[in-house]
């Protein structure tokens, strides 16, 4: 009966946060509080925001009604909320009009759901406010044949100047989006938005600037209404353009600029155009202009600026994504692969390379070996000579077989086959969807069949000579399309140890390896790898000893998200995703509210090699891991206001007399002295047992008090207290 | 690099007088003569004979690096964890060794001796395999406080074992070395575990139920100087099976198969007909046949998310023996009753302990002009058997002249003998041509320097001496 209560409540919660969540989704903002404040904003005008919560309501019992998805994140509802703000803005509210809000919301519904799955597996495009423009078209055209409805004339107290009147129109065209095109009401959406994101205020404005700029100067005239009215279509373009689908940059934020532009263009065409059925332009010129810049920038096959997001998100959780990957992975979207052999070998053409590898196989690296400047012993007569050739090929990722061919016979040493070019090779597809190719393969050597799945480290060729290879080497290369030969994409080796012309041989985690490297892929060290490993359940508890919190003890554990994503938790509700594949556990996305201890554990074990080979190694974890004064935490907001790196320098050696390894880490900003040093203790029993950081004015030591799981259903969860002195 | 004789100036040539033979001839030619060499890595052979006297034994690091790494680029491009434990009984000289474990060597050692050389040289005991049949109570304890992996050879060193681990309380991560017929070669049944009899299996239980005993590693060694590299796949195929089989009845986890060493030397063994360059395989065919059938028989625990277990080699022979050579001048030339020429050697098999089983390439240090005789090679012992060679053709040498025997760097200098003889200099040319010495020559206190004389013997003259 508890649990059944229980449910009911969190059923509601979720409702009521699905409206809110729709309110503030409308500003690409996911946040019920904000969604209150708008909520409690658009009663301002009763009329108005009575007619806008009901259609929400109207929005979520259908959704709930007919079991549509995803209904608590309002990605469903904000369209109907749209419809009815629309329609109370024009129509008085009474129960002709109720009616056709909850007509207009459920048509709203209905129509994100048939359209959103659509757009984004076609074309990778957001549904954005589509289904409410068609709703609210279908609306206008009908409401001329429905003479019960009454014109709602909006009498408000509201003041319609504030500050000045470029900025208060600013201001109008802010709260247009919400169908009220009052300054003060733009002015709460405008501190509202500011609050969650200051790049995207800036885009707002930017864009608001630029389009209104336009399209007073190109008409000529100064319609104040026009631009309050229709303004929002150039802010909410250059923010879905500049920071949400994109991330934050110099080409992104110009490409935002023009999008807006173009807004503006598109909005004086529909102005005119609708003028004759005595349309409002809405939110049309914002949906065409940023679903046609996005769709075109997707067609792009290679990665080039500017760039898009993965998945749509605030700018500043864009950029610090990005920067992240590229810190991690050498660039956004950069396919990580593991070498796919084992042992020491060279490069022989690395990328943009002078033989073969132009664009658009540019991004193709070919490996062979040799032993003082020769790749062959005795006279290199015979195949069987060089040093390379019969070598194990190795899957270099998880993935499926998709193509393999191995009829060709072995060139003899100097000879080439131009006719077929790759010669022998297999065409894995990757659980990511773009492809590795393997080539020159030996004659008869592949091992896998086709519709196989392969893993990382799984023996599937050997070395060969096949197409055109003058002499024994192995080609790998990462291509978006099943097609033999077609054009590449960047991809890296992880977690390498590369010996360079100049350099010691060193670990990295992400390399690019150029002609005349030798690389190494490091090995998984099998009990840095086991005993680092959290599955979900995962229970780590730590005693801590803070010299300025009066914390004393912090539990961690995992969980899985819905989309699959491990993320460590902590007892403050704080928490970090984190993977462990190619050879690190590497930490990232680390939200929620202020934590100390986690921040620390973050930093000592941020980005921790699952190798011996690894002794030092260098990372740029989130610049707010770093444990600032409230003063400094202002300074750098405001100096990286989209977020930045830490200089963070690790070193690992195993300790022998107490059989652990030591990892120590040194984490600075950039340009100031500020400097933390954190210390993980790593055992090869236990994993992680102890972390420390130090700094200027304060100490946090954790030491691991008790290890386990969390129960599930069918499996009792268990708790092992580590004794320290053993 | 060794040279020939090419101009054609007219020399005087001792002359000979040789029976005419017709019928069978050598078909692959007597090559000794032709070829010459005066130095080695770059340092005049006569030089170093000036500097350190004859004989002499010379070590080449730059050569000894090289078979290092090539060996272990040859394994670790096959096979993704590869350890080579440094067989100390084929040459344990402090220079070599640590030449060695600079190239990432462990030590792979068989007596308490070695196990304390490896410890003095520095190796930590985490990098030791301890193998061999004689273990003695000390040495083991050693080895268990150090972490060393302790190779168990029969059922007696399990028990003592298991004793001490319980009197230590301490938990001791074991191998076990087992014998088995790989259908190629003799097996060598006398060390080890018996697999065929049950033998191993059994041992294997008795680990499972000891308390701190946990059995982590399988070793086996199929032989020395195997010619044959499939006796590899076939030894590493049977030891996968027993780990396969070991592992899922006592639920141990094996973490290394050691295969032991074997590989044979670019050396001619004597009863051999064809030459070492035709019959002796790659490096690479005997790592083929290796780590190909490992990888398929541990394919199947990466599935299961393990890793592969790491292979363990203790190549001795296959990288010292053509690093050294033993540079010795003749110190006399005789002709025997029927008519074959011989030479006296300032080394024999004192020094050159190997030639009982190899017959050891000579190699001129100036051209030798003449016919090549049947010549016997006489060491310097008064003793019949010190032949360093039975028969080799060479033409006429004179006194003084160095010959160089190789190759010499497996088993001479740990199996030499101090019989009559001061064992002489032992020089090591580093990759800069530079040379030192990495043993010096005994002297007389070397030899006497253990020796105690009670108090009644110090006089050999006493009674002589009484009677004046």
């Amino acid at each position: 009966m508890e649990i059944e209560n229980n449910n009911q409540l969190a059923l509601i919660k979720n409702n009521i946060f699905g409206v809110l969540r729709a309110y503030a989704t409308i500003l690409f903002l996911n946040h019920p509080i904000s969604g209150l404040i708008i909520l409690l904003a658009t009663l301002l005008i009763p009329n108005l925001g009575l007619s806008g919560l009901i259609a929400a309501v109207t929005g979520i019992v259908i959704a709930r009604f007919l079991n549509f998805p995803q209904i608590a994140s309002g990605m469903h509802i904000y369209n109907s909320l749209l419809v009815g703000l629309s329609l109370g803005a024009f129509f008085k509210l009474d129960h002709y009009l109720l009616m056709l809000i909850i007509l207009g919301a459920a048509l709203a519904v209905l129509l994100t759901v048939a359209l959103a799955n659509i757009l984004w597996r076609h074309s990778e495009l957001p549904i954005l406010s589509l289904p409410f423009v068609i709703v609210a078209m279908t609306m206008a055209f009908a409401a001329r044949s429905y003479q019960s409805l009454e014109y709602f004339i909006p009498v408000n107290n509201l003041p319609v100047a504030i500050i000045n009147s470029d900025i208060d129109t600013y201001f109008s065209a802010t709260g247009a989006i919400y169908f009220m095109a009052n300054p003060l009401v733009g002015l709460i959406l405008f501190l509202i938005i500011i609050f969650h994101s200051r790049y995207l205020a800036l885009l707002s404005i930017s864009g608001y600037a630029i389009g209104s700029f336009l399209l007073t100067h190109l008409t000529g005239n100064i319609y104040p209404n026009l631009v309050a009215w229709s303004g929002f279509n150039f802010s909410l373009t250059a923010m879905a353009i500049g920071g949400i689908f994109t991330i934050p940059g110099v080409y992104s934020f110009v490409m935002a600029m023009i999008a807006a532009a173009l807004a503006a263009l598109v909005t004086t065409a529909m102005q005119n155009l609708l003028l004759g059925y005595g349309l409002p332009v809405m939110a049309f010129p914002f949906l065409l202009t940023t679903l046609t810049v996005l769709a075109a920038l997707r067609q792009r096959l290679g990665l080039s600026e500017p760039y898009l997001a993965p998945l749509p998100a605030l700018p500043e959780i864009n950029y610090e994504r990005a920067r992240l990957a590229k810190v991690r992975n050498g660039e956004v979207g950069s396919i990580p692969l593991l070498a796919p052999f084992y042992g020491e070998w060279n490069i022989y053409q690395g990328f943009n390379g002078e033989h073969t590898h132009k664009p658009p196989w540019q991004y193709a690296l070919d490996f062979y070996i040799v032993e003082y400047d020769k790749s062959y012993a005795d006279e290199g007569e015979n195949l069987e000579d060089y040093f390379c050739f019969g070598l194990p090929v190795l899957s270099p990722a998880y993935g499926t077989i998709i193509r393999a061919y191995d009829q060709f016979v072995d060139n003899a040493p100097g000879e080439m086959d131009v006719t077929n070019n790759w010669g022998n090779f297999i065409l894995i597809q990757l659980d990511t969807g773009d492809h590795v190719l393997l080539a020159h393969l030996k004659q008869h050597s592949i091992k896998v069949k086709e519709k196989e799945r392969v893993e990382p480290g799984m023996v599937i060729a050997a070395c060969g000579n096949s197409g055109r290879s003058p002499q024994p080497h192995l080609h790998l290369q990462t291509q978006r399309s099943a097609e033999l030969g077609s054009a590449t994409i960047p991809f890296h080796l992880a977690s390498i140890v590369i010996k360079t012309k100049e350099n010691e041989p060193c670990y990295q985690v992400v390399c690019r390896p150029v002609k005349g490297d030798q690389i190494q892929p490091a090995a998984n060290h099998d009990k840095l790898a086991r005993n680092l490993h959290m599955p979900v359940g995962r229970k780590l508890c730590y005693s801590i000893e803070s010299s300025e919190d009066k914390i004393k003890e912090r539990q961690f554990h995992v969980e899985v998200t819905i989309t699959g994503q491990y993320r460590l938790v902590s007892g403050s509700h704080a928490s970090a995703a984190f993977e462990e594949n190619n050879g690190v556990l590497a930490f990232y996305d680390r939200v929620g509210p202020k934590d100390k201890v986690l921040d620390a554990w973050l930093l000592a074990n941020g980005l921790t090699p699952l190798t011996d080979q690894a002794t030092t190694w260098s990372d740029a974890p989130s610049i707010h891991l770093f444990p600032f004064s409230l003063l400094q935490r202002i300074w750098i907001n405001l100096k990286y206001p989209l977020g930045d790196g830490l200089d963070s320098q690790y070193k690992r050696e195993w300790d022998e007399a107490n059989n652990v390894w030591i990892q120590a880490g040194e984490h600075k900003i950039t340009n100031t002295s500020w400097l933390v040093k954190t210390t993980a203790i790593i055992s090869p029993e236990q994993g992680c047992t102890e972390f420390s950081l130090v700094d200027e004015n304060q100490v946090i030591q954790a030491r691991l008090t008790d290890i386990g799981l969390l129960s599930d259903q069918g499996i009792p969860g268990w708790d092992e207290a580590i004794n320290k002195n053993e | 690099m060794t040279k020939q004789t090419t101009d054609n100036k007219k020399l005087w040539i001792k002359p000979s007088i040789s029976p005419v033979r017709s019928g069978i001839q050598n078909k692959f030619g007597a090559t000794e003569h032709h070829q010459w060499k005066d130095e080695i890595d770059g340092v005049a052979i006569k030089q170093l004979i000036d500097d350190h006297g004859s004989p002499l034994f010379v070590v080449s690091e730059k050569k000894l690096r090289n078979n290092m790494r090539r060996l272990k680029r040859v394994f670790s491009s096959r096979y993704p964890d590869v350890v080579f434990g440094w067989s100390y009984k084929t040459n344990y000289l402090g220079a070599v060794c640590n030449v060695l474990h600079q190239e990432g060597s462990w030590a792979e050692v068989v007596s308490n001796f070695e196990y304390d050389k490896a410890r003095s040289l520095g190796m930590p005991g985490n990098r030791i395999i301890f193998n061999g049949p004689y273990k003695t109570r000390e040495s083991l304890v050693k080895a268990i406080n150090e972490k060393a992996r302790i190779h168990i050879d029969h059922l007696d060193e399990l028990h003592l074992l298991e004793d001490l681990s319980d009197e230590l309380n301490k938990d001791v991560k074991v191998t076990l070395r087992l014998n088995f017929d790989t259908g190629y070669t003799e097996p060598w049944s006398r060390f080890g575990f018996n697999i065929e009899t049950g033998q191993a299996m059994n041992a294997a239980w008795r680990i499972a139920s000891s308390k701190h005993l946990k059995l982590s590693g399988l070793h086996s060694h199929i032989g020395t100087f195997i010619l044959e590299p499939l006796a590899y796949s076939s030894q590493v195929r049977l030891m996968c099976e027993f780990m396969n089989e070991v592992e899922s009845k006592t639920a141990c986890e094996i973490e290394y198969i050691d295969v032991g060493g074997g590989f044979a030397s670019l050396n001619s063994l004597q009863g051999i007909y064809l030459p070492p360059e035709q019959v002796v395989p790659s490096i690479d065919q005997y790592a083929d046949a290796i780590c190909s059938v490992l990888l398929e028989y541990t394919e199947e625990r990466v599935a299961r998310g393990r890793a592969r277990p790491q292979l363990v080699l203790e190549t001795g022979r296959a990288i010292v023996d053509d690093t050294e050579v033993l540079l010795s001048s003749v110190f006399a030339v005789k002709k025997m009753p029927d008519g074959k020429n011989a030479l006296v050697m300032d080394a024999g098999v004192n020094l050159l302990f190997t030639s009982f089983w190899y017959n050891h390439q000579i190699t001129a240090t100036r051209p030798l002009n003449g016919r090549a005789e049947e010549t016997i090679i006489y060491g310097p012992l008064c003793m019949n058997i010190d032949v360093m060679r039975a028969s080799a053709m060479l033409p006429p040498v004179k006194v003084g002249d160095v010959l160089i025997f190789s190759p010499a760097g497996a088993y001479n200098n740990t199996q030499w003998l101090q019989f009559i003889e001061y064992r002489p200099n032992v020089v090591m040319i580093h990759e800069d041509q530079s040379v030192s010495v990495i043993r010096e020559a005994e002297d007389l206190n070397v030899i006497t320097a253990q020796e105690k004389i009670p108090a009644h013997l110090t006089d050999p003259l006493k009674n002589e001496n009484k009677a004046k």
